[in-house]
């Protein structure tokens, strides 16, 4: 017998042996796949679970101390596995999660939304989400049309411009604004600050505030906009502010407040907090690194 | 821009046999990246000046010396180099059996008063056992081993038990076993002085007063010094306590849990831990005896003994350093109104309609004595402005029924500078404190100091324990 007679024979007997546990195995399938499908109506929305309160390894050594572990950090720790992979649920709210994320950035915030907290509502030269992932230079401007709407909705030289735009989360607009606006509001006015009719910006990045500021000449412009979101929220808002906000204001005039959301700092005590960072800008006439 | 502050804190511990002071610095980061709201943290305690373990004077068994106490002091403050203005924080406690003396309060008070602008006056047994469980390091480690720790601070007067599940102080007791229960003369070794507490376990142990002869003192008293530490041991085995017992066990407020560890403090400790000593009655007392007792003890020879940071330091390094904390850094604290000490904090109960009302609770506080009480917001549902909103609205209609200013509130969420900007706008004339990050429990009094530079934190010391009730 030749070498490739017997590496034939070889081969062909495992062929033969896998066929034959195919047969097997499909046959033992036959009821798990049933069971399956009664099962399917009471599936729980992985969405739903508490990740941190949510303890996958089986017979923890010292559960205390790993829920403890667990409770200390949104991270995705201690989340068992199966071999060397993953657990089906642990990779399947992953990837949920992640869809959040992409459904935050490409979403679009609702069109009465502006209308609901009396905002003027405009949007930059991108047309489409597409265009404002590619084009963050076009997030910037404004065409002739959008600042007419401007001219003629909003209060020029207002002490305080504030304007919202979706940024990369419109989830967090929708989130965080009926929160943080009216308590941002109440603070500013609290402090004897004139505030300028708000603004929303659709498609907008942090800079539309200078193109804005160009046009309106408030002492100091505010822009709230949706933060790029991660796979712990997606509903993070920043605030950039800046004192005399003009066409080629450099990035570090520009003062920032981030994490605004559930698990950061709450929208309201956000507000609150802004309003008077805001009156300390006023006061100092400077933002950025000149207000430190 | 990382601006640190420094804090200077003065901590005095008068206790039935010594009194000792230290002076630490404690130095305040806010620990949040630029980008994000401020939060203030004591990030580092270091001790700047250890002072000379002095006796605690007294006039009489009954009378603490005050003006004694205060040249020490003084004396104390001069050879550290500071001067009572520059102390920013701190707290005097008055502790074990001198707490006891009749003029115990008032000497306290005025020390306090010379001693620097905020530093407390504080006494109480369960209070002090938590504080000795901090300055001896059992808190940090039972926080660094995720596990239950008792401290035993073994004092002249007293034995304070506090114990610390993984850095959360759970329950204390205080119990009358101490080193300076007995004096005896260093020369004849014989019996100078029996305290009472002491006098009691003595009628038990020597029913029939058998005529102390000379050399049947030291029998007499391990005698004694064995049924007391029998005590402390019944106390933390959680055992039904005897007849005796009694006359031993001031507080116990200790829960039925299983301990991980125990650390010994207070001045007996160093005799645990190094014992063997041959001249017990260097000290004029039996402290070193009480230590033997110990070292016999079920308590050392059954649970792993841990050695804390400090022994015979650890209550004033407690009073010193740990008695501090800081506010959140997101707060409504109108111009002038701090400091302001001894604020009760006033809890709300639920009224038919769901709203709060604290008008109840704060009726117990209107004796001149309080300028004012702190209302407690118990933990709101969610955080969404219109809440906090009618939260406020509430809170307009009662505080002006509420005696006091400024008018003070605490806050259990993150939500005090929006909350205080509401109630600024309903309430333009009423000077305000609004502040949260502090943890409060029933029965708790308040300190509150002045803002720190930079940041709008306040440091704030919370008196008496909820277990204390």
């Amino acid at each position: 017998m030749s070498l490739e007679d017997s590496v034939r024979l070889i081969v062909e007997e495992l062929l033969k042996g896998m066929e034959k546990e195919k047969i097997q195995s499909s046959n033992n399938k036959l009821p798990l796949a049933n069971s399956s499908i009664i099962d399917e109506c009471e599936i729980t929305d992985l969405a739903e679970i508490d990740l941190q309160r949510y303890l996958q390894v089986p017979n923890p050594v010292n559960k205390e101390l790993y829920e403890e572990m667990k409770l200390s950090t949104p991270a995705r720790i201690g989340v068992w596995r199966s071999g060397p992979r993953p657990l089906t649920d642990t990779l399947l709210r992953f990837r949920a999660d992640h869809a959040v994320a992409q459904d935050s950035v490409l979403g679009e915030v609702p069109e009465e939304f502006p209308a609901k907290y009396n905002m003027v509502s405009i949007q930059t030269l991108c047309k489409s989400k597409d265009e404002y992932l590619t084009r963050p230079d076009l997030g910037r401007k404004l065409d002739e049309e959008n600042l007419e709407i401007l001219r003629k909705g909003c209060l020029k030289g207002a002490m305080v411009q504030i304007i919202v735009s979706d940024g990369l989360s419109s989830k967090a607009v929708e989130a965080n604004i009926p929160n943080l606006l009216p308590a941002l509001t109440q603070g500013l006015e609290g402090m004897g600050v004139k505030l300028g009719i708000p603004i929303f910006v659709r498609n907008g990045r942090v800079a539309v505030m200078d193109t804005i500021g160009e046009e309106l000449k408030p002492e100091v412009a505010v822009i709230l906009i949706g933060e790029r979101p991660g796979l712990g929220t997606a509903e993070s808002m920043s605030a950039y502010m800046g004192y005399n906000p003009r066409l080629g204001m450099v990035e570090s005039e520009r003062t920032v407040i981030s994490n605004i959301h559930k698990g950061g700092t709450p929208a309201a005590e956000a507000g609150a907090h802004l309003a008077s960072l805001i009156k300390k800008i006023l006061d100092a006439r400077a933002s950025g690194v000149n207000l430190e | 821009m990382a601006k640190e502050m420094t804090l200077v804190s003065v901590g005095i511990d008068v206790g039935t046999t010594t009194t000792q002071l230290v002076i630490s610095q404690l130095t305040l980061v806010n620990v949040m990246p630029g980008s994000q709201v401020p939060k203030v943290e004591i990030t580092h305690k270091s001790i700047s000046y250890m002072g000379k373990v002095h006796f605690t004077p007294f006039e009489d068994r009954r009378h603490v010396d005050g003006t004694a106490l205060r040249k020490i002091v003084a004396k104390e403050y001069e050879k550290a180099g500071v001067k009572p203005e520059q102390i920013d924080t701190g707290a005097i406690i008055i502790t074990g059996e001198t707490a006891k003396k009749e003029n115990a309060s008032e000497i306290i008070h005025s020390l306090a008063d010379y001693a620097g602008d905020f530093v407390v006056a504080t006494a109480g047994p369960d209070l002090e056992s938590m504080i000795a469980g901090k300055g001896s390091g059992a808190e940090a480690l039972s926080k660094r081993l995720h596990a239950c720790i008792a401290n035993i601070d073994i004092g002249g007067g007293t034995t304070n038990i506090a114990y610390f599940d993984r850095g959360k102080c759970i329950g204390t007791a205080c119990i009358n076993v101490g080193g300076r229960l007995f004096e005896v003369d260093p020369i004849s070794h014989r019996l100078t002085y029996v305290s009472s507490p002491a006098q009691k376990i003595m009628n038990y142990c020597n029913p029939n007063n058998n005529q102390i002869s000379n050399g049947n003192d030291l029998v007499l008293i391990k005698n004694c010094l064995n049924s007391m530490v029998e005590c402390v041991e019944r106390v933390i085995f959680q055992e039904p306590l005897l007849p005796q017992d009694n006359y031993l066990v001031m507080t116990n407020l200790l829960p039925d849990v299983k301990i991980d560890g125990v650390v010994f403090s207070g001045g007996v400790a160093k005799y645990i831990y190094l014992p063997g000593i041959k001249e017990w009655w260097i000290h004029g007392d039996v402290g070193p005896l009480l230590a033997e007792a110990f070292q016999e003890s079920r308590i050392n020879k059954s649970l792993p003994v841990h050695e804390g940071a400090e022994t015979i330091h650890a209550t004033v390094l407690g009073a010193g350093a740990h008695t501090v904390n800081v506010s959140g850094s997101t707060i409504t604290v109108s111009e002038h109104t701090l400091p302001i000490r001894n604020v009760p904090a006033v809890y709300p109960e639920l009224d038919m309609t769901g709203k709060f009302s604290w008008l109840k609770d704060a009726e117990n506080y209107t004796d001149s004595l309080y300028r004012t009480v702190a209302l407690i917001v118990p933990t709101l549902p969610n955080t969404d402005f219109q809440t906090i909103l009618s939260l406020a609205e509430t809170l307009a209609c009662e505080l002006p029924l509420i005696k006091g200013e400024p008018k003070v509130i605490i806050a259990q969420q993150d939500i005090a500078k929006v909350l205080g900007q509401t109630l600024q706008r309903l309430l333009p004339a009423s000077p305000l404190v609004c502040l949260d990050g502090i943890e409060l429990a029933f029965g708790d009094f308040l300190d509150i100091a002045k803002p720190l530079p930079y940041q709008d934190a306040v440091p704030v010391i919370v008196k008496t324990l909820i277990f204390a009730r």
